[in-house]
């Protein structure tokens, strides 16, 4: 058992550290308050190969581990939570449908090397209305026509959507069969009929493009279907896998950022003639945080090496998406709380963290979802 | 082209608190890449950008740990790495003598240097003079202080931009040089995750040192420690003309200003 990071993945963790304190950390207030996502940022941090980092080169990723990725969306997060999670979203979750596939090689070279080192952009459409957690009820329907599919139907909540190139669109042969028949294609942008919806206007990671996609007669080629009818639900639930690791990261960065923050306030903040942390009520609240966050970080890098070391890992990635997010959510809290007036102020950064904190509760599978995925393994 | 890129392993001193006469001790602190040999790095790499026939060679000296300084240049972009074995204290003379060997060394094995860079200072001992010294031993023109460094046309001239006290200056120079870099005018390259791997996997050459006489220290390290706090605190009252030439003389007298 070894609890110590390598060489390499300390010097990764420094470069990413380096570009969110250098890049990501000036202006992400004024980003938050105008929505606007940072696009040139996103491609720049591409460069060193991040949203690659967990698939093999020969399919033009950067060949390093899950665990490795990982320590790259904590460190985004710390500074930038909506920037994680257009970065988990585009590996774990678009990134991991193309591996996860059994799409031919050449396939998944084609549509996962473009995205590795952020010259395009990949999103993820499985949600719709009226399947959230329930995601077998969607209504979204491939029709084969001669070597081509038409694809008819809406997705909602697809992060990255009006900005990804490429979106892994999930849909069904034939609504009587359910998931039995459920299938996934990759569509491109500028595909005739489909279309940006709504784009949403949101509590948290506002800078994180969050759309509706529309889908009106879409005709996409069969060989860009990734996974044949009957397996398209098992590629999402095991790609969401993959993905609940990324969220559970990028908890784990927000709740060190806000964190960091509330620890260097109380050593400067006097109140009574002292600093507050010397109020030992709040030293011993920062004392049960930390340690809450380290608990979380095991379980987040655990579930991490599991994947890598070809473990199975549904049930330890549920379990640290659940503890990250809901660390995420009483550290942030907290933390507002600990700088008092001012943690409620923008410039501050922690009211956002926490607002940003809330969604990672929710989404790719609420923390409900994921009791009902441990539960689901215990009483089998 | 070939240049060689002397980079220097320093103690992290952001979390250095000594009190007025503690003595210094690296114990606990990180040790990390001198900032300013990054810039040398990131100046020699954009040579590379410009022409990628260019081989760029880091040389660092010390004991084992310096190899981490080492790949991470390997990682930024550098082609070859070198250490020259070292151990201990050396002063900046012994250092530059040393480095000097270590140059003619790797030069036998790879081709001349057209260009030889350091930075203009370490952010640890804070010397300033390694490259000076190099430029002196292995006589080739010096230019400090480059801000930024390309190739122009003319195949046997390197344009530089100089930081100057009040502004920039640009000039042209033939090979072989040896450049001090400073803070750059542009950015310093992230290096990417392939290349850490990568960085972390290559071979390091060693370089055993062959110390003649004149390459031992000839000044020995007795203590490093901060000053004692300043006994006297004088408040100059006259006017802004005659008060200066008062504080100017009280600064000569304690050498900081020499004229």
């Amino acid at each position: 058992m070894n609890f110590e990071l390598t060489q390499e993945q300390l010097q990764l963790q420094q470069v990413a550290r380096e570009f969110a304190q250098n890049k990501l950390l000036p202006g992400v207030i004024e980003r938050d308050e105008t929505s606007v996502f940072p696009v040139d940022l996103f491609k720049e941090f591409g460069k060193t190969g991040a949203y690659g980092l967990p698939f093999p080169e020969e399919f033009g990723g950067a060949g390093g581990s899950y665990m490795d990725y990982v320590l790259a969306v904590e460190e985004v997060s710390k500074v930038d939570g909506a920037f994680g999670i257009s970065y988990s979203v585009d590996t774990s979750l678009y990134g991991g449908s193309i591996m996860n596939s059994s799409a031919p090689d050449a396939i998944k070279k084609k549509f996962l090397a473009p995205i590795t080192y952020g010259e395009k952009i990949g999103s993820f459409g499985l949600t719709e209305h009226s399947a959230g957690s329930d995601a077998a009820g969607q209504t979204t329907v491939a029709v084969k026509k001669g070597d081509k599919y038409v694809i008819n139907g809406a997705k909602c909540f697809n992060t990255n959507g009006p900005l990804a190139d490429f979106t892994v669109i999930y849909s069904l042969t034939d609504p009587a069969l359910g998931t039995k028949g459920m299938c996934a294609f990759v569509v491109e942008k500028g595909t005739p009929g489909f279309t940006v919806g709504k784009i949403e206007n949101k509590m948290g990671i506002r800078t994180a493009q969050v759309s509706e996609l529309h889908l009106e007669n879409v005709e996409v080629p069969e060989e860009q279907m990734i996974a044949k009818p009957g397996e398209g639900f098992k590629l999402a639930m095991k790609t969401l896998d993959g993905g609940r690791i990324g969220v559970a990261a990028q908890g784990l960065g927000i709740a060190e950022g806000a964190f960091e923050i509330a620890r260097t306030y109380m050593m400067q903040r006097e109140q009574f003639g002292k600093p507050i942390a010397k109020q030992q009520y709040l030293a011993f609240k920062m004392a049960e945080l930390q340690t809450k966050i380290e608990s979380a970080r095991m379980m987040v890098y655990r579930a991490a090496w599991m994947k890598d070391n070809g473990k199975p890992y549904t049930v330890p990635a549920a379990m640290a998406k659940m503890t990250c997010t809901n660390v995420a959510m009483e550290v942030t809290t907290e933390a507002v709380q600990m700088l008092g007036g001012n943690g409620y102020m923008k410039e501050y950064h922690v009211e956002r963290m926490m607002r940003d904190a809330k969604i990672t509760q929710i989404y790719e599978g609420t923390n409900e979802i994921q009791k009902l995925v441990i539960s689901g393994q215990l009483f089998r | 082209m070939n240049i060689i890129v002397c980079m220097k392993q320093v103690y992290d001193l952001k979390d250095l608190k000594l009190k007025a006469g503690e003595e210094f001790t690296p114990q606990g602190l990180d040790r990390r890449v001198n900032p300013f040999d990054v810039f040398a790095l990131e100046a020699a790499l954009t040579v590379k950008d410009q022409n990628p026939q260019t081989k760029v060679i880091v040389l660092s000296m010390g004991a084992e740990h310096t190899e981490k300084c080492l790949i991470e240049g390997l990682s930024m972009g550098a082609d070859k790495a070198y250490r020259l074995n070292s151990s201990g204290f050396l002063d900046t003379v012994a250092t530059s003598r040393r480095l000097a060997q270590a140059i003619h060394k790797i030069e036998k094995a790879e081709g001349m240097a057209d260009i030889i860079i350091t930075g203009i200072q370490s952010t640890d001992s804070g010397n300033g003079i390694v490259a000076c010294m190099l430029s002196r031993i292995l006589s080739r023109t010096l230019v400090s202080s480059a801000a930024e460094i390309s190739l122009t046309g003319n195949p046997s001239k390197l344009e530089i931009v100089k930081r100057c006290p009040d502004g920039f200056e640009k000039t042209e120079h033939d090979f072989p040089l040896i450049i001090s870099a400073t803070k750059l005018n542009h950015e310093v390259r992230y290096p990417s995750f392939p290349r850490i791997r990568q960085a972390n996997q290559a071979k390091i050459n060693i370089i055993e040192p062959s110390p003649s006489k004149k390459a031992m220290s000839s000044t020995e390290l007795i203590r490093i420690a901060k000053p004692g706090r300043r006994s006297r605190n004088v408040i100059v009252n006259d006017d802004v003309q005659a008060g200066t030439q008062i504080l100017l003389r009280m600064l000569q007298e304690d050498n900081i200003f020499t004229r």
